[in-house]
């Protein structure tokens, strides 16, 4: 994609973010026993599912690679990866910050927690293993593996809530039952300026992914000079 | 200016609260937000750094090929 197209979605994403940030901060009303800090679920919310959106787009992406040994398709599953790991970072920050004041401590070993960060491992581990192989078809192979055995995580961490008794609250979303008034179309609105904003990252993270590899193929051509 | 305003605002809509638990509370929300978008701003940075990287490393490679081609052919 053009960089001026990703200047003007990033532009756009922020615009929109901007205009959220407003109401969200003056219109919505507080909850009625978490004060205005319950705000921080309509980014700590969609910055969860734009990670597990990245991370199954990445699953994707490697049974694709292993299928037709395409680089294309690893270069994708790798950028939607790493940005996945930048959204799920922000979902543990908010979420810490939110347990802080709410649960009086930033982290206890909940299994919805500790799902998380276990996924969060994985994928790190994953972006660790691509910089360990040099080969580009043998990195290509061994992190599409990783990615498919690391996917196993996300369906755990999504029904952690259900399969084990928590602290972490469960948010009904489809049912509607979101404490205060205009929170559930928030979640929505929200999501979609920060998912365009990650689309921008993925398309900016392929293109160096494409550029690193060049660079490969001239050291090579110079070794070889 | 715009701060100061989004503090009145937010005390206007405070009700129930005690001002310092309101205080409290939305000094929670302002790190958390804050930690969400340092965590994205912090990205965004490392990306913008490896592209400088990455095209300062590809010009001087495309160079140095040129230079030894040229060398080669001489």
């Amino acid at each position: 994609m053009r960089p001026r197209i990703l200047i003007l979605l990033a532009g756009l994403a922020a615009v929109l973010l901007a205009r959220n940030l407003y109401v969200i901060l003056l219109q919505l009303p507080d909850h009625p026993r978490q004060g205005p800090l319950y705000r921080i679920i309509l980014f700590h919310v969609p910055a969860a599912w734009i990670a597990f959106l990245g991370f199954f787009a990445a699953l994707v992406a490697s049974i694709l690679y292993l299928a037709k040994r395409n680089l294309r398709y690893d270069a994708f599953a790798v950028s939607v990866t790493e940005v996945g790991l930048a959204f799920a970072a922000a979902n543990l920050v908010t979420g810490m910050i939110w347990g802080n004041s709410i649960w009086g401590t930033p982290w206890t070993w909940d299994a919805r927690l500790t799902t998380t960060l276990v996924g969060c491992l994985l994928y790190a581990g994953y972006l660790m293993l691509r910089h360990a192989v040099e080969d580009p078809t043998e990195r290509a192979k061994n992190s599409a593996v990783l990615s498919i055995i690391a996917f196993a995580d996300v369906p755990i961490i999504f029904f952690s809530i259900e399969l084990w008794r928590g602290q972490h609250p469960k948010l009904e979303v489809w049912r509607g039952e979101i404490v205060a008034p205009g929170y559930r179309e928030m979640l929505f609105l929200n999501w979609a300026p920060l998912l365009l904003l990650a689309a921008v990252f993925v398309a900016v993270r392929m293109r160096q992914e494409v550029q690193q590899r060049e660079l490969e193929a001239l050291r090579r051509r110079v070794h070889a000079l | 200016m715009l701060l100061r305003y989004v503090w009145l605002s937010f005390l206007q809509v405070a009700g129930e609260y005690s001002p310092e638990a309101y205080a409290r509370n939305f000094r929670s929300l302002f790190w958390g937000l804050l930690g969400a978008w340092l965590a994205l701003c912090a990205y965004l940075v490392w990306l913008a750094a490896r592209e400088r990287k990455l095209r300062r490393e590809l010009e001087s490679l495309r160079r140095m090929v040129e230079e030894r081609e040229g060398e080669g052919k001489r």
